[in-house]
């Protein structure tokens, strides 16, 4: 999608910007809109609101607490069921069957996410999470979105460095297919975005090199440390890499992208 | 996709679910019902589906369509939406970005109510994007439009919910640097 870039004496729109905030420039325009913003305090401000907002909405999307469990258009917490809404939801039951009947029937609807597993930090509060967590859902699956399509972590990562200047080496992960890999902007920086087949579904794994002046801990900072339930069906592991930050996405649980990690030698912080 | 697999892996997007049926019902009951209906329907169109990736922006879809083809005779259609010029909007933004002493940080139950309150051609784009963190594409094809469409409708609805989060203009603006 292609914007209008500001001149220097220009202000981007407000679409611009809010555009920006969602990561849905292209690469040379955000590059540009981000160049007026470092000399523009009024700008910067705007986008400090669109940013303000952002976070607040993602926010809720977390599990249900008292504040957030209500809909927003009857803040008021939900009443207790009516009849008419029991024998509605047998038939919904029927249709679901297993877990999500299950969940249903004892009140996950207003009642915690996922109470059986590790609480999802890092999620609201992670820009770096949630722009991989959109990302991934954009492309995963779609294998028109390889640039390069390859099985070996060697080839691709020689071309991601010769082609886009990304220095990352690529893991070969045991038991998952690598299909190949894209770079991508994400924030305003370059990464490299690796796909793997895995078990039936799509694992993205984001490598985030490491850049004179900035410290692996500055980049974890925008992540999970280790593996976590990232929103949804989406898990999220992120560790330490000598010279980058790696991030792996999938819609499995976390303690089986842990496993993965573990089989072909990748320790994230809270692996055993 | 099979019966037995949408079950499967459809459970998991419950959650989205409900959230996304809040935001458009008035009232928790008729979202629970909007989900019931959406699963239905969606358990019979289950073997179109092909993509299970596409599985979670696919229900949306339907939860959507689903709510049209329900509440068509309902849904407010008399919501005056206010046409906002560009300094307009950057002046309630920059605002927003600045919050006054006590208030750190957004309160959820203050977003809730402001997002409530959106018409919902605005309220529904900036809830996929915002909240259940779908690309401008995605939302596109959710809500069955263009995707410039949903650019402006989001950034038009954050103004809009900046508004009421951040209070009414007080004149203390500065003038803004190039």
């Amino acid at each position: 999608m292609s914007h209008t870039v500001p001149s220097p004496d220009q202000h981007p729109d407000v679409e611009t910007l809010s555009a920006l905030v969602d990561g849905e420039l292209d690469a040379p325009t955000a590059h540009e809109v981000e160049g007026h913003l470092r000399t523009c305090r009024g700008c910067d401000e705007v986008r400090d609101g669109l940013l303000a907002l952002r976070q607040g909405l993602d926010a809720l999307g977390d599990p249900p607490n008292e504040d957030v469990g209500s809909s927003p258009s009857s803040p008021e917490p939900s009443p207790p069921e009516r009849p008419r809404r029991r024998a509605r939801r047998r038939g919904l039951v029927a249709a679901l069957g297993g877990a999500a009947a299950a969940a249903v029937t004892f009140g996950l609807l207003v009642g915690p996410e996922r109470p059986d597993e590790e609480p999802r930090r890092a999620t609201s509060d992670s820009e770096t999470l949630r722009f991989v967590v959109r990302d991934h859902r954009e492309y995963a699956g779609r294998t028109e979105k390889l640039t390069r399509r390859t099985a070996d972590p060697s080839t691709l990562s020689r071309w991601l460095r010769a082609e886009a200047s990304i220095p990352f080496e690529v893991p070969k992960l045991e038991g998952a297919q690598l299909l190949g890999g894209r770079p991508c902007t994400i924030l305003g920086r370059s990464l490299a975005l690796v796909f793997y087949r895995y078990e039936g579904t799509w694992l993205s794994l984001y490598g985030i090199p490491v850049e004179g002046g900035e410290s692996a801990e500055e980049l974890m900072a925008g992540l999970p440390s280790g593996c976590v339930r990232a929103r949804d069906d989406l898990s999220a592991c992120a560790w330490q890499e000598r010279d980058a930050v790696v991030a792996l996405l999938g819609a499995r649980p976390p303690e089986e992208l842990r496993r993965l990690l573990a089989r072909s030698g990748l320790r994230t912080p809270d692996g055993s | 996709m099979d019966p037995e697999t949408f079950r499967e892996l459809s459970a998991r997007h419950l959650q989205a679910l409900l959230r996304f049926a809040r935001t458009l019902c008035e009232s928790p009951a008729d979202a629970e019902d909007l989900v019931q209906e959406t699963y239905a329907r969606a358990l019979d169109r289950a073997p179109e589906l092909r993509d299970e990736h596409a599985l979670r922006a696919w229900l949306l879809r339907v939860t959507y369509t689903t709510f049209v083809d329900l509440h068509r005779q309902t849904r407010a259609r008399s919501h005056v939406v206010p046409v906002r010029s560009d300094e307009e909007m950057r002046s309630i933004l920059r605002r927003a970005g600045r919050p006054s002493g006590q208030e750190a940080h957004l309160e959820a139950r203050e977003l809730m109510e402001a997002v409530a309150a959106l018409p919902e051609h605005q309220r529904v784009p900036l809830w996929l994007t915002g909240v259940e963190g779908c690309s401008y594409a995605e939302a596109a094809r959710i809500c069955d439009c263009a995707v410039g469409t949903i650019r402006s409708r989001v950034a038009r609805a954050r103004a809009e919910v900046a508004l009421r989060v951040a209070g009414p203009d007080t004149g203390d603006e500065d003038v803004e640097g190039a």
